[in-house]
This record gives C-alpha cells, sequence and structure tokens, in this order.
C-alpha cells in the first residue's frame, strides 16, 4: 500500500516536470525572434512559433495541420524537404514564402530533420530568415552600380572625346604652322 | 437552454465510469476560447457551475484524470449554450490534436500514416483509462482505412467529435488534400462499437 503511495507520488512529480518543460519550451519558441515551425515527415505543419505566424499573416489555428507547400513556393520548398530528409539539414535555401493575403516575401529556408529513438524521422524543423531588408539594399546597390558604370562610362568617353580634340587642335596647329 | 435536460444528461454523463487526461478538457477550453473569446469560457464555467458540476479551466492539469462524463458534459453545455450544431462539434475535434499537448507528446508516433495507424491504441490509452481504439484495417494503395472504438458510449455528439479527431491525425500524415470521414457503424444504432472509414485520394 506504501510502495503504490510512493509510486503514485513519483509519477504525479514527474508528471508535472513535464507540464513545467512544456511550459519552457512554449516560453523558448515564443521568444525565438527567427520564424520556426515543425511539420511532419510528409510537410503538415504540426507546431509554428509566433514569429512564424507573423510572417505567414495566419495565426497558429490556421497554421496547424496546413502543409507546408501551401505557405511556400510550392516546387522548392517540396524539393526542400526531400532533400532534408535524405541529407539531414539544408541550410541557406532561397525560396518564396507568401502571405495570407497573397503579399510574396523571399526568404532564406534552413531545415534539419528529427528522429526518434530508432532513427526514423519524425519530422522536420523549419527556420526562416526574411530577406526582404536584404533584398531591398541589394536592389539599391545594384541601381547604384548601374548608375556608377553609367557615369564612368560616360565619363571615360569624355576623356576620349578631350584626347580626340586635343589630336585634332595638335593637328591643326601643325597645318597653320606650315602654311604661314 | 433546458437547464433541466442539462442536469438529466450530467447525471447520466457522470455514472459512467471512464477518465480521460486533462489536456482533453484544455483543448475543448482553447477552442471554445478562439469561438467565443474569454467571455465565452466565462460563461461555460458559470454554467457548469450552475448545473452542479463547478471547476475552473485554470485549475486543469493536462496530465492528470478527470472523469470523461465531465469532459463530455463540456461539450455537450457548450452545444446548448452557443447554439452549436454537430458541424461545430465536428470541427472542434478536428481542432483538438492542433494545440494537445498528448499530441505534441505523441509527436513521434507520426513517422507515417501506417506507424500512426497501427499505434492508434497506444495513443487512445495516452488520452483514456478504458476503451479501446482498434486499427481494423489499412490500404495505402486503395486509400483508405478503418478504425473501431470499443468499450465508448458517453453521447451520440461524441461521435462527430471523434470523427474530426481522427481525420486531423490522418491529416497529419497523409499527403492528400482530398479527405473524409465517415462513421459506418455506431453504438447508439445498435452496433457493438463505433466504425470510421476515413478515406482519400
Amino acid at each position: 500500500m506504501v510502495k503504490i503511495s510512493e509510486d503514485k507520488k513519483k509519477i504525479q512529480v514527474l508528471l508535472d516536470d513535464l507540464v513545467v518543460l512544456e511550459s519552457y519550451n512554449k516560453d523558448l519558441l515564443s521568444f525565438a525572434p527567427v520564424p520556426i515551425c515543425y511539420t511532419s515527415p510528409q510537410g503538415v505543419i504540426l507546431e509554428a512559433n509566433p514569429a512564424f505566424e507573423q510572417i505567414s499573416g495566419r495565426d497558429a489555428y490556421t497554421l496547424i495541420g496546413e502543409s507546408i507547400e501551401s505557405i511556400f513556393d510550392k516546387e522548392p520548398i517540396t524539393k526542400l524537404l526531400e532533400e532534408t530528409i535524405n541529407k539531414t539539414s539544408i541550410k541557406g535555401r532561397e525560396i518564396s514564402l507568401f502571405k495570407k493575403d497573397g503579399e510574396k516575401i523571399e526568404t532564406s529556408v534552413l531545415a534539419q530533420t528529427r528522429k526518434d529513438k530508432e532513427g526514423l524521422i519524425s519530422g522536420c524543423f523549419i527556420g526562416v530568415f526574411d530577406l526582404t531588408e536584404i533584398k531591398k539594399t541589394e536592389k539599391e546597390l545594384n541601381n547604384k552600380i548601374k548608375e556608377l558604370e553609367k557615369i564612368n562610362k560616360l565619363s571615360i568617353g569624355r576623356e576620349l572625346k578631350m584626347i580626340e580634340l586635343k589630336k585634332e587642335i595638335k593637328q591643326l596647329m601643325a597645318q597653320l604652322a606650315e602654311k604661314r | 437552454m433546458n437547464k433541466t435536460f442539462l442536469k438529466e444528461e450530467a447525471e447520466k454523463l457522470m455514472q459512467i465510469k471512464g477518465n480521460v487526461k486533462g489536456a482533453v478538457l484544455n483543448v475543448t477550453l482553447l477552442y471554445i476560447r478562439n469561438k467565443k473569446g474569454e467571455e465565452g469560457v466565462k460563461l461555460i464555467e458559470e454554467t457548469m457551475k450552475e448545473l452542479g458540476h463547478s471547476f475552473k479551466f485554470s485549475e486543469i492539469q493536462p496530465l492528470s484524470w478527470y472523469k470523461e462524463g465531465l469532459s463530455v458534459f463540456l461539450i455537450l453545455v457548450a452545444k446548448e449554450l452557443f447554439d452549436w450544431t454537430d458541424k461545430d462539434i465536428f470541427d472542434m475535434g478536428n481542432s483538438a490534436p492542433k494545440f494537445s499537448l498528448l499530441t505534441k507528446i505523441l509527436i513521434r508516433h507520426f513517422v507515417s500514416l501506417r506507424r500512426t495507424f497501427e499505434e492508434a491504441n497506444i495513443q487512445w490509452h495516452k488520452h483514456f483509462d478504458f476503451a479501446d481504439l482498434e486499427p481494423v484495417q489499412i490500404n495505402e494503395k486503395e486509400k483508405y482505412l478503418i478504425l473501431r472504438i470499443k468499450g465508448y458510449k458517453f453521447h451520440p455528439l461524441i461521435c462527430s467529435y471523434h470523427a474530426g479527431y481522427f481525420l486531423r491525425v490522418t491529416q497529419y500524415v497523409a499527403k492528400t488534400e482530398k479527405i473524409g470521414v465517415e462513421e459506418t457503424k455506431c453504438m447508439f444504432k445498435g452496433d457493438d462499437y463505433h466504425e470510421y472509414l476515413i478515406k482519400w485520394e
């Protein structure tokens, strides 16, 4: 009788610890500024943190149970999942994400499989980096480079013209000297 | 809302033996909160108190055992209070695995459709201390599976809830957009068990 009571107490302590651990996991995921989700091996979203809710424009209620293919550009994300399952992890793949309202966001995706104790793949972690600002800066830089190239081309053209004109003046001066 | 009817139903339900994990009650709360907000949750708690089954959602421990009768009664009260249909109850069951702590613990079993199917009863007993969920048949070529619940007879309302729940778990592991569930046998229609046929394309 005492033994059963002690076992029950131990089980209750373990159950309480499990609830605390779950709460800790939840808080950690909520704190993470990086959008993270967890999918089944088939690509169904099973968990998503608030940052993922924000970037996708969907709440967890809508996201969980959705296919990852309905959030990202279908073909590349399917390929990414397949490759992740074969290679365990993939880093820095650029894939477009579509918000609920249809807005397209350029992202860099990293994925890693999760295995059970028998080594079978039980799911996939997916992390997302928003490339919007980087792409914007990249575009601005490219425009600047193009502008500079244009100016450079014009400058070089002007320089060449000047050399040509100098030559012409020299020739004219020589001709004038001969006539004198 | 017919309080006399609900009191009678509660009396019947509380007499049936069987326990469920608090996590199931918690996801019912989340569904109510999502559909009706904090006011809805408050209303449910007040109504439950009026009907003589007072409890606070915030005090529910997800891994402790509670009477299944209480869990079923809670759903019944929500249905009556918010004028929900069977479709809403199906939706409630369908949403349940999304936020259940138990589902998170069981995620490791969602390796494949076959494994999820074969371990159905293990999953069932993580939720309930009674009855069985028997994986009867799976045919991945013809794309269907059959599940049976034996020894569970609380309220016909829960048939829709379970249908929604099984559909969601299958959706987690079957790569398809076209999927449906049908209760083909029911203890409330004179059958010996509840049977669910899930088909996908």
